[in-house]
């Protein structure tokens, strides 16, 4: 996972800990730093031994891919029912050439 | 195998193929869990659907007197939940929230699942197309066939009634 560019919140983590963080990075000039509360200071993004997704990147891509989701499981449904009707015609062309 | 029962077989193979649809996508929507948010009221007589922390973990939180969302760890035990406030150092009772959002685990979990879905879907869509391109080829051989048929039929009870008479 890259670097973190720019401000925000991001999943993170700490040396010696195999649990994640949320960790709050801050781009000031040329300076990047992520706060550690631990010790109550900015360090450099160096300082943390692995890097995760901008949470609110996610936060933004969730609501778009549940628009998606709820979108396509609405034709995908549509496309159902469609099969179900030519799946009747079908039958009924049947049940007419069997008279 | 009759033509007709060439198109019996694919119908069936058809139907088969749409009946799995429904669990494809009850099985993505049960991943994503994207359907279960927790309404309460604001006070105002108002709904608003929102995440109330159920476990510990780390999850969006709005502190008093602040517009920007934070990420704060929460953790539950059998007699008490609380957050930790690194403002302050301490933990807090998560009435001292005034917001809470999403547990940042399920929001990374769900994203992922989604993207999934959004793969296979794409993927579904060309087999769907497919399907029903296959169905209304063979409800067009149907058609020709039975008119046919029915032609051929009329034509034999013609002959049959002239040679009656």
């Amino acid at each position: 996972m890259s670097l973190p560019t720019k401000t925000g919140w991001y999943r993170a983590r700490w040396p010696q800990l195999t649990t994640w963080s949320c960790v709050l990075v801050t781009v000031t000039g040329s300076v990047v730093s992520v706060y550690d509360p631990g010790v109550s200071r900015w360090r450099p993004l160096s300082d943390v031994d692995e890097w995760g997704p901008c949470i609110d990147d996610m936060e933004a891509e969730v609501v778009i891919l549940r628009g998606y989701f709820v979108a396509m499981t609405g034709i995908a449904d549509d496309a159902h029912r469609r099969c179900e009707e030519l799946r009747d015609e079908l039958a009924a062309l049947f049940d007419g050439g069997d008279r | 195998m009759t033509p007709r029962d060439k198109l019996r077989a694919s119908l069936r193979a058809n139907s088969e193929h749409v009946r799995q649809w429904p669990d494809w996508l009850r099985a993505a929507i049960s991943t994503a869990g994207v359907f279960a948010p927790i309404q309460k009221g604001n006070g105002n007589g108002n709904m608003i659907t929102q995440s109330i922390p159920t476990k510990s973990g780390w999850y969006r939180a709005r502190w008093p007197g602040h517009t920007r969302w934070s990420c704060v760890s929460v953790s539950m035990t059998d007699t008490e939940a609380s957050v930790y406030d690194p403002g302050v150092s301490r933990w807090r009772p998560l009435s001292d929230v005034v917001e809470w959002g999403l547990n940042v685990d399920s929001l990374q979990n769900e994203v992922v699942s989604l993207r999934k879905f959004v793969s296979a879907q794409g993927d579904c869509d060309v087999a769907s197309a497919k399907e029903n391109a296959n169905l209304r080829a063979d409800l067009r051989v149907a058609t020709v066939t039975i008119a046919n048929l029915r032609a051929a039929v009329d034509t034999l009870t013609t002959i049959l009634d002239k040679g009656a008479r």
